[in-house]
């Protein structure tokens, strides 16, 4: 079900329960503002066909949730270390391209 | 013109959307130098024209569209795309009916608008 990094293999297989699983495999708890960032996620694969690098999530955030959530300090705050990485993978998207 | 006062990177998309890896090579290269905040610029030219057209339904023929990812990039800071005017007369395709902000080149501005650029990657 899951590549070696952790991804999903496959984007049907998700479901916010396997969304809980990945999270705790991760050490992360997911709250409302969690959920929120991976809606995002998912609705940005949606509209363009791809996972976001941390640039283009932190300007889509600030876009669709307020200038108070579009920066990089208050993503890490919610997925540590990679943001963008991270959250794709509880959102169950693949890996960002470009990700350092 | 002085190297000095010219910007860095021309990315040429001169290729059809779907007819073979190359439109989508370039618009991956036009994202990874975003990621390394590289200073970049589009422009769009000959076959490359075909990615700016909308309704692509590339889920058709099971690729990830072309269109979206163009849609993709004002949040990677890319603006703006320039189109050959001359690519679009040869093929009848009228500026009106692309899907992305662009500006339009005409046939005495390309040589110096080429020239105008450190690095030109072409694709």
């Amino acid at each position: 079900m899951f590549d070696r990094e952790g991804f999903l293999r496959n984007l049907d297989d998700w479901s916010p329960q396997v969304a809980e699983r990945i999270a705790a495999a991760e050490g992360i708890e997911l709250g409302p503002a969690q959920w929120e960032v991976l809606e995002l996620l998912r609705a940005y694969y949606k509209r363009f066909d791809a996972s976001p690098a941390m640039r283009a999530l932190v300007r889509y955030a600030g876009q669709e949730l307020g200038a108070d959530k579009g920066r990089s300090i208050y993503l890490l705050s919610l997925f540590p270390g990679s943001p963008a990485k991270l959250g794709c993978k509880i959102a169950g998207l693949p890996k960002p391209d470009n990700c350092l | 013109m002085v190297s000095g006062t010219r910007r860095k990177i021309l990315l040429l998309c001169r290729r059809a959307p779907y007819a073979g890896y190359l439109a989508r090579a370039g618009l991956d290269a036009a994202l990874a130098a975003a990621v390394f905040e590289q200073d970049l610029t589009v422009l769009f030219m000959d076959e490359g024209i075909w990615q700016l057209l909308p309704d692509q339904h590339s889920a058709e023929i099971e690729c990830k569209s072309i269109a979206s990812t163009l849609d993709s990039m004002p949040l990677y800071d890319i603006e703006s795309f320039y189109v050959d005017a001359e690519s679009l007369r040869l093929r009848d395709v009228d500026a009106k009916t692309l899907t992305s902000k662009t500006i339009l080149l005409g046939a005495a501005e390309l040589p110096g608008f080429l020239d105008s650029f450190e690095q030109l990657w072409s694709f």
